[in-house]
């Protein structure tokens, strides 16, 4: 299950990595073109005008958004893996609407960046991966079955409907378990920080940081998923 | 929820859902990359992961992409790069040809069976392919769904672009990439060289095409550092105030100046091509600005690093820069073979671009003919 959290979550933010590389490149290449300009008002320096090709600076920025979705991987999507249901009344735990409703009493009562921003990326992130499972799934069935099986027609059909209940599935089995654990880190982080007697709101900035432009760019292609219904 | 699933059945489904999240982790993610590139190493398997940075933009109209090695049957007479100039109109076919003339027979036959579905009765030339795209396009919506489904089969093509039109998105190559599994690469590889290349070939010349070359494409001794370096383009002999037409429609992605290029205009026009001017004396259009083929866009000079008034022209293929002269196409050229034969066994194709200098090109081309001489054009 942590295994399943972490994957999923994983899957969420290399989909929204993968929206901002593009965002990334043209940054690379305004500092480039401004580092020439630089470079270029010196004779010693000239030399090193187009050092950096656009080959290369395709390269850097794919690098950059590599990075980016790595640090969110270690910052954000690893404390998944902290996720436990060791025994039945744990399960019942976190099913309980006790459980969510003390988290979110403790996010009101002392709102910290980690607390508020935590589980929204993670919500965002599972939407996302959740997609991309569902997509993987119908891809796969309409190439497999579209052969020799049924005709196109039916194959796009099945795979459809078993690629919208997969993400289904996902969903009710990993959605908010992902959701629940990514409170419960941040709450168990903050109040770690209280206990020192330390103010808990620069707990986990980077994070919180580094996911949010992330996710927001995940949110704003959110009409994909209709999409499934279409 | 307790309600309806029994306590083992919802073990059964937790168990499902989560293989189902480590499946598309391995496929989608660098993570999942690097995850199976090392299960490889320890088995001593072969990994088919992409590398890294292909999980981004879908990994197509890469520079990678037309580092494929291409060795074809070619005459005597006329230098190889010649046969890669293809007459404007037939730019989409011509490279679309040479794509598919390099892939497996199994592929060539699946193209030959969609000819045959749009009464094409053979694929032998590259009019053949131009004819059988101009007429897949109807179904396909855009050159890419059409250059998709040659390669990948009509069915996976005309799913992708209903998906991508399902999504509410542009049926681009990128956006087409993303709706077929881990295993379509190859297509979409193929794909992208496709419209690459075939956008190539539809670019016209940004001055006059008997323009003299003062340097070409290649390794040379630079003029002013006294080093040897690649030149990125071709120098064209131009006097100061020619004016300088777009190659082909596209965005200006930088229209600035620097001391080394000078005043600059870098255009970007889709499917991974991308064009610069450099060393103008005067700039015409601006950052972000939509041009069309053939509006002038500078008055050329001998501005930034630049010995004596000419123009820097530099074409750019997945973000590589590459020989302009073999994509060229407003020269004559004598009627070439590009049916197979059995002393030919495999067809005329263009070529991807040479790696190194191109002066036996130049010379070809001025072998060839030349048009008249425009009167804003410098002597030879």
């Amino acid at each position: 299950m942590p295994l399943g959290l972490f994957a999923l979550v994983a899957v969420g933010v290399h989909a929204s990595a993968d929206l901002v590389d593009d965002k990334v490149l043209s940054l690379v290449d305004a500092l480039d073109a401004w580092a020439d300009g630089v470079l270029a008002q010196w004779n010693s320096t000239a030399a090193w005008v187009d050092r950096i090709g656009p080959l290369q600076r395709t390269v850097i920025a794919r690098l950059v958004a590599l990075a980016w979705e790595l640090a969110v991987d270690a910052l954000v999507v690893l404390p998944q893996l902290g996720y436990g249901e060791a025994d039945e009344h744990e399960a019942k735990f976190s099913f309980r609407k006790e459980t969510w409703r003390t988290l979110f009493a403790r996010v009101n009562r002392q709102p910290t960046p980690m607390r508020l921003v935590r589980p929204f990326v993670t919500a965002v992130f599972v939407g996302g991966g959740a997609y991309a499972v569902a997509r993987l799934v119908e891809s796969t069935l309409f190439v497999a079955l579209q052969a020799d099986v049924v005709t196109p027609s039916v194959a796009e059909g099945l795979a459809r409907g078993l690629g919208v209940a997969a993400m289904l599935l996902v969903l009710a089995s990993h959605g908010w378990r992902a959701v629940l654990r990514a409170l419960e880190h941040a709450d168990a982080a903050c109040e770690a920080r209280v206990k020192l007697a330390k103010s808990p709101w620069p707990v986990g900035l980077w994070g919180s940081v580094l996911s949010l432009p992330l996710a927001v760019a995940l949110l704003l292609q959110a009409q994909n998923l209709l999409a499934l219904v279409r | 929820m307790t309600d309806v699933f029994r306590a083992n059945s919802r073990g059964l489904f937790d168990f499902l859902a989560a293989a189902l999240c480590l499946w598309a982790a391995a496929w989608h993610t660098p993570v999942g990359a690097l995850v199976r590139g090392g299960i490889a190493k320890v088995s001593g398997s072969k990994s088919e992961g992409r590398p890294l940075l292909a999980y981004f933009s879908g990994g197509v109209y890469d520079a990678r992409e037309i580092e494929v090695p291409v060795t074809p049957v070619l005459p005597d007479t006329l230098p190889s790069e010649v046969l890669a100039i293809v007459p404007p109109g037939t730019a989409l076919g011509r490279g679309a040809f040479a794509v598919l003339s390099r892939q497996p027979a199994s592929v060539r036959a699946s193209a030959e069976q969609l000819g045959q579905r749009y009464q094409l009765a053979s694929l032998q030339t590259p009019d053949d392919v131009a004819t059988l795209v101009s007429r897949a396009k109807v179904d396909f919506v855009t050159d890419e769904g059409a250059v998709l489904a040659l390669f990948a089969g009509p069915e996976l093509a005309r799913y992708a672009v209903s998906r991508a039109r399902a999504e509410g998105r542009a049926p681009t190559l990128e956006v087409l990439s993303t709706q077929l599994p881990p295993g379509s690469t190859t297509f979409f590889e193929a794909t992208s060289q496709a419209l690459m290349f075939g956008t190539a070939y539809g670019l016209s010349w940004p001055v006059a095409p008997s323009t003299r070359v003062t340097s070409p494409f290649g390794s040379r001794n630079h003029p002013t550092l006294g080093r040897q370096q690649l030149h990125t383009g071709v120098d064209l002999s131009v006097a100061e105030g020619t004016q300088v037409k777009v190659v082909a429609d596209g965005i200006v992605k930088r229209a600035s100046e620097d001391a080394v290029n000078g005043k600059v205009i870098i255009i970007d026009h889709g499917r991974g091509v991308t064009t610069a001017y450099c060393h103008n004396s005067r700039l015409l259009v601006t950052t972000g600005e939509a041009v069309t083929a053939g509006q002038v866009i500078s008055e050329s000079g001998n501005t930034g690093r630049s010995t004596g008034p000419h123009l820097h022209y530099q074409l750019e293929l997945g973000r590589r820069p590459v020989d302009p002269f073999v994509f060229r196409g407003h020269k004559p050229v004598a009627e070439l073979p590009t049916v197979p034969s059995p002393a030919n066994p495999r067809p005329v194709v263009p070529l991807a671009p040479p790696p190194g200098p191109s002066k036996a090109l130049k010379a070809a081309f001025d072998a060839v003919g030349a048009a008249p001489p425009e009167a804003t054009e410098v002597p030879p």
